[in-house]
């Protein structure tokens, strides 16, 4: 596919072993780099829409029980009240109080099981889901919770999402930061290796320029030749960073937990990842072009 | 006209001036030696006509353009028109002799299917046709200075430039060499050879420009007998006026 003309002998030079390892070894980091950015975000923005619009309003025990000042009857007249007030509210699209077998299967891994008997003091939970349509007075609500069931709190789940958006927002500018590094040491190194390659042939390149060789026909021998270690160290890269992900989602598929929700890569995420072989060996051929083409700018 | 030169200039790096006010005209058709003694400046004096070096100052002027107003993308075409028969050779270790021979054709583009029919006709007429293959470490001395005349003049350059041709030959080849050149001469080829060997020149009746401290001098070619070379222009053969 590549047939140019090799009347610079570049396929014995030393470049020729040691690139490839290199790019070999910065595609690996870099397609690991970016399998952990779009694997965190696809987490973060699973975990977003789980989240978004709901909250959880804490009852203390004591004002579960307490009477409303209204005079509704029955043990949980607290928490009645608490629920008409909640459902009352504009913005609340509904609220539904956790019954025992929730309260059983949240702590039960803690407790045991029936550890969490009726006569334990457990705060009361709400579950609330927000009207997306009605903006919600958070303050007022919080004032009026006060007034009829003191100590009771409303837990914005946005709240530890946030801070968990907040690392997740750093896995990621880390990834590209790692992409952007291995890419200017990958660009260095061409560089290095490709005016290297140049000085050992300056003869051979003088020679072309004097029988009456355009810049572009020696720049294309150096170009193509960068396109060929390239290609094969990304190719070795990507085969490792392959085996690498392939093993962590198997590693992940075992883990038994509700934190991580599908790990395995979309079409559109692994398209994402071939793209970083595909341009690791563009930039080092037009970089070589480049370093050539200013090194024989330099020339007669 | 092909080559002017008038007071150039030139040093390597800030180093002492090995040409100074180098003034000559080289005309269509016309065979010159280049002469004087070793580190007079004859090579550099070569580079300068095949554009390997830039002169310090001084107009140098290339088949009637200025090579210090020719924009860098249009030299290639210029060195295009001009052999060189480089005093080591140049040859290329890694491709055979046809390759060798045929990289200015390649370098310029022409189709593969002419090239080889080309060279094999050029590499036959230097007495080569035996080794198209061979690489140039497997070749002699001589078979390799073939080559690297056969590559100077595949492209049918205006201007030949040979660097010390004779140097390391004995005298029945220099002079073998010699016909080869003016054979070329005939054709229309303007020729310069570089050498030192005064009996070499000797030999022939031809300008002699020679380099003394940096300094040129054109000597005209005179043959005092023969009827029909006499004159300053004698070595203006019948063919230089028809190019
Ligand atoms: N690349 C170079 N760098 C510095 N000085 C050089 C270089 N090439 C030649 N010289 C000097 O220039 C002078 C002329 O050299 P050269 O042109 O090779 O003479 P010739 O070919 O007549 O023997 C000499 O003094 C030589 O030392
Ligand atoms: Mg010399």
């Amino acid at each position: 596919m590549f047939r140019t003309r090799r009347d610079v002998p570049l396929d014995r030079d030393a470049a020729g072993r040691f690139l490839p390892w290199i790019i070999a070894f910065m595609v690996y980091l870099a397609v690991l780099a970016t399998a952990a950015a779009l694997t965190v975000s696809s987490l973060t923005s699973a975990w977003d829409n789980e989240v978004a619009g709901t909250m959880t309003v804490q009852v203390p025990p004591r004002a579960a029980r307490q009477a409303a000042p209204a005079g509704a009857a029955g043990a949980d007249a607290g928490l009645q009240a608490v629920l008409e007030v909640l459902r009352k509210t504009p913005g609340v699209a509904s609220a539904v109080p956790l019954g025992p077998v929730d309260i059983e299967r949240l702590l039960g891994p803690w407790l045991g099981p029936g550890g969490a008997s009726a006569d334990l003091p457990l705060p009361r939970l709400v579950d609330i889901v927000l009207d997306p349509s009605a903006p919600l007075d958070r303050p007022g609500l919080s004032k009026r919770l006060a007034e009829i069931a003191p100590g009771a709190t409303i837990e914005d789940h946005r709240v530890w999402l946030r801070d968990l958006l907040v690392f997740a927002r750093s896995v990621e500018v880390l990834s590209v930061a790692i992409v952007l590094l291995v890419a200017a040491v990958g660009i260095a190194t061409v560089v290095y290796a490709t005016r290297a390659g140049f000085a050992i042939h300056r003869g051979t390149v003088e020679l072309l320029h004097m029988i009456g060789a355009q810049d572009a026909y020696i720049a294309a021998q150096f170009q193509w030749h960068a396109f060929r270690l390239g290609a094969r160290g990304a190719l070795v890269g990507i085969t490792f960073a392959g085996a690498t992900l392939g093993l962590l989602a198997h590693l992940a598929g075992q883990v038994e937990s509700a934190l991580l929700p599908r790990m395995g890569m979309g079409i559109g995420e692994l398209l994402v990842l071939a793209v970083v072989p595909i341009g690791a060996t563009l930039v080092t051929m037009y970089t070589a072009r480049l370093a050539v083409v200013r090194s024989l700018a330099e020339m007669v | 006209m092909v080559v002017r030169f008038e007071n150039v200039g030139m040093r390597y790096g800030n180093g002492p001036e090995v040409l100074r006010d180098v003034t000559f005209t080289l005309d269509p058709g016309s065979f010159h030696f280049l002469t004087g003694p070793s580190g007079a400046g004859k090579t550099s004096l070569l580079r300068l006509m095949y554009l390997a070096q830039r002169p310090s100052r001084g107009l140098i002027n290339l088949f009637g353009r200025d090579i210090a107003t020719t924009p860098r993308r249009d030299l290639p075409a210029l060195r295009r028109r001009i052999g060189v028969v480089f005093q080591d050779f140049r040859l290329l270790d890694h491709l055979s002799a046809l390759d060798n021979v045929a990289l200015p054709l390649r370098v310029a583009g022409v189709p593969e299917s002419q090239i080889r029919t080309h060279v094999g006709e050029l590499l036959d007429w230097v007495g080569l046709s035996g080794h198209l293959g061979a690489r140039p470490a497997t070749l002699s001395g001589g078979q390799q200075q073939r080559v690297a005349i056969a590559r100077a003049v595949i492209g049918r350059p205006r201007l030949l430039l040979a660097d010390e041709p004779t140097g390391n030959v004995d005298n029945a080849i220099a002079m073998r060499l010699l016909y080869l050149f003016e054979e070329l001469n005939r054709m229309g080829t303007c020729v310069v050879i570089a050498t030192h060997n005064e009996s070499v020149i000797a030999k022939f009746d031809y300008p002699v420009l020679r380099l003394e401290g940096g300094e040129l001098t054109v000597q005209r070619a005179f043959r005092p007998a023969g009827p029909d070379r006499g004159g300053e222009r004698n070595w203006e053969r019948p063919h230089d006026r028809a190019t």
